[in-house]
């Protein structure tokens, strides 16, 4: 399809909400918000941590947060804090002091309570963008990333309305094309995405040989490619401690060579990355407008990048944060 | 069942759950930028001369507890917004971006303006002393000379840019080759600091004495008397203890004490912020407070605090009649020690503080600049990333190029008293203040989702109740600065600077809103909230 001088396509892309209730919902307002044609959230949509709430024999609540145990009065107080955690991107579970009991040398009821949890919560962004998005022209993808499940996947592609882009290749308005890829290089938490670089090599490959024409599509990998400058992320010791200097944290690339080499290689028109949430900012690699909008989702703050395509090439963009 | 038994949280394997490395970094980084030397000799020269009868130590603990006052509120906002940006973030997210901008471009400006004065001390608190306690305690008077000849100003422009350009040259490197030059100076300056308290600790006021007139005057003993007899001479009036010039003297010390809250544009770089922030940014104060008391007191019971006073007052007036170079503090220390290692070491020390400041002042501002141009308020280039060396190439040429221009002007040409600058970035505080005391009401949904707002207050928000003690702090600290000419005053050319730099600040912001609204770019997306209903 060639493209008329004036046609516009409008892209918002958002990534890294780690179970933000508040991000989620931001997302899908952002749509209308910012007024675009396409909407992209990129992976990791899982959260990190449950806040155990234990009920206590003498009535009222307990949590543990942020190195201080915090109590609440009644079941008001229960609901909002919920409500509270899950914008914070954590899950949380009342517990009896029966059950807490039986958790006190958790094993693989862990495991398990994190999948009910992160199903639970998928599910009901389903449900809510299903509802909201419904009267939209905008077109919603989304996508998950390395911190992710592959149970989610099933949740993700049951939206009406928000598609699972996740290792396809799919068309857009106006002629581009969005390639889309999860994985990430091994990370030292042994997340469950992870692929060796040769794997992403030939993820690649294979969608990239789909692709119509290289300068009309959008790559959307949850990896930065190596030393982009989008993939600057704090240099760890092996007890997993940020290392620092004089002048704060000390960095180093964790991008992916095989992302890199894909880009430098088809010369895409624009590159949406994440899984680096400090690497906030955008460059060029060759042709290639590459973009890492960043995350502060525990702040509830929706960090993402609104990109205007103009006949084929990216007109102009900007940072947002609502 | 007790807490200690109830399961606390639970984790799992996904990336960025790290560990923190702890507060002592953040005491340090701010530490480093507080400049322990800077502020000594800086209070002790001007401060001498200035103020007869003020005590230096005791202006630096009031400077101290003001500072404390102002980076609680601070701290407050790191962890309100835990992120980096420091003024910028804060204040386009807690007032308006306009204000936002313009506070940010005064507090960048402001700082690097003052790297000019860091720049003028790698001579005249480093190396001028180093060569002349080399060459007076071995004998060795072309090394006077050549401590003389740099002092000049000619001479500490050329040596300054020198210090400006290879500070720039080691960010354009990278942070790797920043962090290990900033752990060397900063060992260094450790060691000469220690090295000066010791001397000043272990030595008695005869001994400084004698050690000033055989330095100053080997051929005709008296030295020491004649420095008080021809200040007197000259007009200067020996004055007892007064509360009122100590009070004003306080300004002084805040110069230096600013640094410890500098942490606050690494804000997102800290993971245990709370706790990282607090150590670090009220440590620091209270550490660097503490230094410049017992250095103040020590000075005063071993050199004599009329003697400071006199001896400055002829370094402005008659240098002649003061010593060989300008009688900065670590000059004095070098002649107490008396013999050319401590001299040395402590010298080398100082300008090590000197030194280590420069770089660190222009990441301050460089990283400023990088978060304009991620918001589109400044031109793309200035966020341009070296290929190479993955260092904001531009930013840090910009900055680097700033900073000469300002060593000139401080030089030269300078029109407006000292601290005309911090008057101007007192004043941009001021706004963080006010937007402070709000921000908790106007962002509720924000506020209520930070840490502060889990932590107990007295009635109101804990940010409202530590903004409104910073507020009183700087509000004072702006009337003593406006009150005095010789620190900024508020005669015609300091008001037209501070004038001329907001100005600057609203203009750029308000060019570059307009600019991008032509390219189609609506810059205030990167600030507004998206509501969710």
């Amino acid at each position: 399809m060639r493209f008329g001088e004036n046609s516009l396509t409008k892209i918002f892309f958002a990534t890294d909400i780690h179970g933000s209730e508040v991000c989620f919902k931001k997302f899908i307002r952002a749509a209308t918000f910012y007024d675009v044609d396409v909407a992209i959230l990129g992976g990791d949509l899982s959260g990190k941590m449950i806040i155990p709430i234990n009920r206590l024999a003498t009535g009222g609540y307990r949590f543990y947060l942020a190195g201080r145990h915090n109590k609440i009065a009644n079941d008001n107080d229960l609901s909002r804090t919920q409500d509270r955690l899950r914008d914070l991107g954590f899950y949380s579970c009342v517990f009896s002091p029966e059950e807490a009991e039986s958790f006190k040398n958790p094993g693989g009821e862990v495991q398990n309570l994190f999948h009910k949890l992160i199903a639970e919560r998928l599910g009901d962004w389903v449900l809510f963008a299903d509802k909201r998005t419904k009267d939209l022209r905008c077109e919603f993808f989304w996508m998950p990333g390395n911190d992710d499940f592959y149970f989610v996947d099933e949740i993700l592609s049951s939206s009406s309305r928000l598609t699972n882009c996740d290792h396809r290749l799919i068309p857009l308005p106006h002629g581009y094309e969005l390639l889309s890829l999860g994985y990430s290089t091994p990370t030292p938490w042994h997340t469950p995405r992870e692929k060796s670089e040769t794997e992403i090599q030939c993820d690649l490959q294979a969608l990239t040989a789909k692709v119509a024409k290289a300068t009309n599509c959008i790559f959307n990998i949850h990896v930065p490619p190596f030393r982009s400058g989008l993939d600057e992320a704090p240099a760890l010791d092996p007890q997993l401690r940020v290392l620092q200097g004089p002048a704060g944290a000390m960095t180093r690339p964790v991008g992916s060579t095989a992302v890199r080499t894909a880009v430098e290689a088809c010369e895409p028109l624009l590159g949406l990355f994440g899984h680096v949430h400090e690497s906030r900012d955008c460059k060029h690699l060759g042709a290639t407008f590459c973009v890492n909008p960043g995350s502060v989702y525990s702040e509830g703050m929706l960090r993402g990048c609104v990109i205007s395509l103009r006949g084929g090439k990216v007109a102009d963009w900007q940072f947002t944060e609502g | 069942m007790t807490s200690a038994s109830e399961p606390r949280v639970f984790l799992r394997a996904a990336s960025g759950l790290v560990k923190t490395a702890g507060p002592f970094d953040v005491f340090i980084y701010d530490i480093g930028l507080i400049s322990i030397g800077i502020g000594i000799c800086f209070t002790h020269q001007v401060g001498a001369a200035s103020y007869p009868g003020g005590s230096i130590a005791l202006a630096s603990l009031i400077a101290a507890a003001l500072m404390l006052f102002a980076a609680a509120a601070f701290w407050c906002w790191s962890i309100t917004v835990p992120r980096s940006g420091g003024l910028y973030a804060y204040l386009t997210r807690g007032l308006s971006p306009s204000l936002g901008f313009a506070m940010s471009f005064v507090d960048a400006l402001t700082w690097l303006f003052y790297n000019a004065l860091a720049a003028t001390y790698v001579t005249s608190i480093g190396l001028a002393p180093l060569f002349f306690a080399t060459g007076a305690f071995l004998s060795r008077p072309r090394l006077i000379g050549l401590a003389q000849a740099l002092n000049a100003p000619v001479t500490q422009f050329l040596v300054g840019a020198a210090a400006i350009v290879s500070a720039g040259f080691v960010l354009l490197l990278g942070m790797r080759w920043f962090f290990r030059l900033q752990r060397v100076m900063f060992a260094i300056a450790t060691v000469g600091t220690v090295a000066a308290i010791y001397i000043l600790a272990t030595h008695d006021h005869n001994q400084f004495v004698l050690n000033f007139d055989r330095v100053v005057s080997p051929s005709t003993p008296g030295a020491y008397q004649r420095v008080l007899s021809k200040a007197a001479a000259h007009g200067w009036h020996s004055s007892n203890f007064s509360w009122p010039q100590t009070i004003k003297l306080a300004v002084w010390p805040i110069l230096p004490l600013v640094g410890g809250i500098f942490s606050i544009a690494i804000g997102g770089e800290i993971r245990e912020f709370k706790r990282s922030q607090a150590i670090g940014m009220l440590g620091s104060i209270a550490a660097a407070g503490v230094i410049f008391g017992v250095v103040g007191h020590l000075s005063d019971q071993i050199f004599g605090a009329k003697f400071q006073s006199a001896l400055a007052f002829n370094a402005a007036v008659d240098p002649a009649s003061s010593t060989p170079i300008r009688p900065y503090f670590p000059v004095l220390a070098d002649i107490l020690s008396g013999n050319a290692f401590w001299g040395i070491l402590i010298s080398l020390g100082f300008l090590a503080w000197a030194y280590l400041w420069i770089p660190a002042t222009l990441v301050y501002s460089q990283r400023a600049m990088l978060a304009w141009s991620l918001d589109r308020l400044a031109p793309a280039q200035l966020g341009y990333v070296s290929d190479r060396f993955h260092t904001p190439a531009v930013a840090i040429v910009v900055t680097t190029i700033l900073n000469i221009l300002f060593l000139y002007l401080f030089l030269f040409a300078r029109f407006f008293s000292a601290l005309t600058p911090v008057l101007a970035a007192m004043i941009a505080w001021l706004f963080t203040m006010i937007a402070g005391i709000f921000f908790p009401f106007r962002r509720a949904d924000l506020y209520g989702r930070s840490p502060s707002s889990e932590i107990c207050s007295p009635g109101v928000p804990l940010l409202t109740f530590l903004s409104a003690m910073g507020l009183v702090s700087i509000s004072i600290l702006i009337y003593l600065l406006w009150n005095d000419p010789q620190a900024a005053g508020h005669s015609p050319p300091t008001l037209a600077v501070i004038t001329i730099v907001f100005a600057m600040g609203f203009g750029f912001y308000f060019f570059m809103r307009q600019l991008r609204r032509r390219q189609g770019i609506d810059v205030s997306l990167a600030f507004r909230e998206i509501p969710i209903e």
